[in-house]
């Protein structure tokens, strides 16, 4: 292709191909201190296509394609080429991999002990790892959990936070502009912008932890909490992981080991504040 | 609740009793629905054999169960 | 040399996997992912040493295999407890025919629908009963049913909501609209039984069949799998004395002799599988249009060559279609 672009997030290889030059430098930006991928081989491919020979200049639109594509996506405009870039990888991820169990889950580490947090989009589990991302919590990543079977432990994936809306707002307040990716606007989620994770985040992405908490956060209710039993816990997990049934036997084991493993809490919250502070007490209790 | 994996099928299943208790009487060998209700102690309890051949019924359709022709 | 090639050699040599570069093998995988035939790959280079990115790359391709094996077998399980009542002859087809039966073409390869052949009296028997076992239609328009039913050499593909898995039920190998007409009582007489109730093809027909699906049933997309088969497929039954003489019988009595010829012509020049010459004829220039065709994909998994991709969709209508019913098949999808 035109252009392209390799980095390797935590275990991860991709590399971009692009048939425009502005997502590649975009991509080129906002992975600034990422490594390449090992070996120069890359797991994942993704392709920035136009969708029509002649719609590379006229109302230029991105086709996402790869080694795995989805059928009818819709194009979208070059001007969030970026966001297609994004999309693209994690599309890859959520139906190739084969090397973890993926969960569907931001995650952060403190004392090479994981939490672990899966909720729909909007539950507020991105920008929540986020948050925590900048208080002294290291960020393994605010939208894939990576499980291994083998041993249990999580590894980092610590991608560019995707931040929404109203969050854009709060990060940009105490976090130096050199690590925001462009404000992309008006996509089908509102407005999006990522922001690059802290540099120990990405230093250290090759160092797992162990899981000891796993919430179900849930925003815009009155302060809740809630005890989840290793069934349910065992159930929402495998409804979010894009992999479960793929890895057979061996995801059975590795869903089941950490639902009874690690104790599950649903917490419902009003505000980030109160999230933050009910994060750090249960945590303080979780047992070690 | 009970959580299985099917080794043939690659599915997981969460049962309900008395859909565990089935498949553990099934253990001993092939059987019909009155039989079954035998090996779990409701021998010549019509309601007990009703129930367990609704749910033999939906163990079959889900692959967990092989009806013999 | 252009990766699909460099794929081809490398399936038929494992060893020269051992001096490929980093670039080198970026587009392997690649080509081998797009073409799907990377689980194949990863079977065949197992234990060698290589890159730990790519062996890697490779395990999660035996994973994926693993999965997709477990998947068809158990579909082909629960088609044959839904038909057992019935009691007709139920060949499975393709893949799962391959990895039910233990064949080398089986083992890591990607394995879609489950086909299975019925005789063509039986069809609405099987229909009813698939139906009965929670089977569904995926495309209830009659337009398309009408199709399927007069002009397809299968039922309107049916769906298992739960498993999400497609079942498509043929009465033949080849639409009936199409000139070659196999012999489809012969391919069900001489399958071979697996002792659960279900069937295969015969070693030459399977080939025959698969030299059938590469050049009339689509557009040749697959193809480079296809021929693989074949290769898999020739080599195992190599061994049997008289197995040329036999193919060629089978490949005449189904009327497929020039595909069959083509078919394993294709993969000697891909996968060097060793052929007698005699019976495969010698090599002709439109071979070398088919290869290209067959090839045409760069090392980032795109297709080229779009104009000679349309040319053969075409083609590949015009041989399952007689003209005036190709016409009105274009029109009616045209005003849809």
């Amino acid at each position: 292709m035109r252009h392209g672009f390799a980095v390797r997030v935590g275990p991860v290889g991709f590399r971009i191909g692009s048939e425009w030059q502005a997502p590649v430098a975009a991509l080129a930006r906002l992975y600034e201190g990422y490594p390449a991928p090992p070996d120069g081989v890359a797991d994942f491919t993704v392709r920035l296509e136009a969708a029509r020979p002649w719609r590379r200049w006229a109302r230029p639109a991105i086709t996402i394609r790869g080694d795995f594509t989805l059928p009818d996506t819709a194009p979208l405009p070059l001007a969030q080429g970026l966001l297609a870039a994004e999309m693209g990888m994690n599309l890859q991820m959520a139906l190739g991999a084969r090397r973890w169990l993926l969960l569907h889950a931001s995650c952060v580490e403190r004392d090479g002990r994981a939490l672990l947090m899966s909720g729909h989009s909007g539950a507020g589990k991105s920008t929540l790892s986020a948050l925590l991302g900048e208080r002294g919590w290291r960020l393994l990543g605010d939208e894939f959990a990576l499980l291994d079977p083998a041993t249990g432990l999580v590894h980092p994936f610590p991608r560019p936070v995707s931040l929404k809306n109203e969050s854009i707002a709060v990060m940009a307040a105490d976090i130096s502009h050199e690590r925001f990716g462009p404000l992309i606007a008006g996509t089908p989620k509102g407005d999006i912008r990522h922001l690059r994770p802290a540099a120990d985040a990405i230093a250290r992405m090759a160092e797992p932890a162990r899981p000891a908490l796993l919430l179900f956060p849930q925003f815009g209710q009155t302060e809740d909490l809630r005890p989840v039993g290793p069934v349910e816990s065992f159930v929402r997990l495998t409804q979010a992981s894009t992999n479960y049934v793929a890895l057979g036997e061996t995801g059975y084991a590795a869903l089941t080991a950490l639902a009874q493993g690690i104790p599950a809490i649903g917490v419902d919250y009003p505000d980030t504040a109160s999230a933050l502070r009910l994060v750090e007490a249960l945590w303080a209790e979780a047992p070690r | 609740m009970t959580i299985l994996y099917h080794r043939p099928s690659g599915m997981t299943h969460v049962l309900l009793p008395p859909a565990p208790n089935i498949l553990a009487a099934l253990d001993a060998g092939p059987a019909d629905a009155a039989r079954i209700a035998e090996r779990l102690g409701f021998a010549a309890d019509d309601e007990a054999v009703d129930v367990i051949a609704a749910r033999l019924a939906e163990l079959a359709q889900s692959g967990l169960v092989a009806i013999e022709d | 040399m252009r990766p699909a090639l460099l794929l081809a050699s490398v399936l038929a040599d494992p060893q020269r996997a051992l001096s490929l570069a980093g670039e080198d093998w970026q587009a392997l995988l690649t080509v081998a992912r797009a073409e799907l035939l990377l689980g194949s790959l990863a079977h065949r280079l197992d234990g060698l040493a290589l890159p730990p990115a790519v062996v890697a790359i490779l395990a999660d391709a035996r994973v994926s295999a693993t999965h997709g094996r477990t998947q068809a077998l158990w579909e082909a399980e629960m088609a044959r407890r839904a038909l057992a009542p019935l009691g007709v002859p139920v060949v499975v087809l393709k893949g799962t025919a391959f990895v039910a039966a233990g064949l080398s073409a089986g083992v890591g390869r990607s394995i879609g629908d489950l086909d299975i052949l019925v005789p063509r009296t039986a069809l609405n028997v099987v229909e009813h009963a698939l139906i009965d076992a929670g089977w569904e239609w995926v495309k209830p328009d009659p337009y398309d049913h009408l199709y399927y039913r007069r002009w397809m050499h299968e039922l309107p593909p049916l769906t298992h909501p739960e498993r999400d898995r497609m079942i498509d039920v043929h009465h033949t190998i080849l639409p009936p609209t199409a000139r070659p007409t196999p012999d489809a009582a012969a391919l069900i007489a001489d399958a071979l039984p697996l002792g659960n109730g279900l069937a295969v093809l015969s070693p030459a027909d399977m080939i025959v069949h698969a030299a059938a699906h590469l050049f009339a049933d689509g557009d040749l997309a697959g193809g480079m799998r296809n021929l693989w088969d074949i290769d898999r497929l020739l080599r195992e039954f190599a061994d049997h004395p008289d197995f040329a003489e036999t193919l060629r019988a089978r490949a005449t009595r189904h009327n497929l002799c020039a595909a069959t010829a083509r078919a394993i012509r294709l993969a000697r020049r891909l996968y060097e599988t060793p052929v007698d010459q005699t019976w495969a004829g010698r090599s002709q220039v439109t071979d070398g249009l088919y290869l290209r065709r067959l090839t045409a994909r760069d090392g980032w998994g795109r297709e080229r060559r779009p104009a000679s991709r349309f040319a053969f969709y075409v083609r590949s209508h015009w041989i399952r279609m007689p003209p005036l019913l190709l016409a009105r098949h274009l029109w009616t999808k045209a005003r849809r």
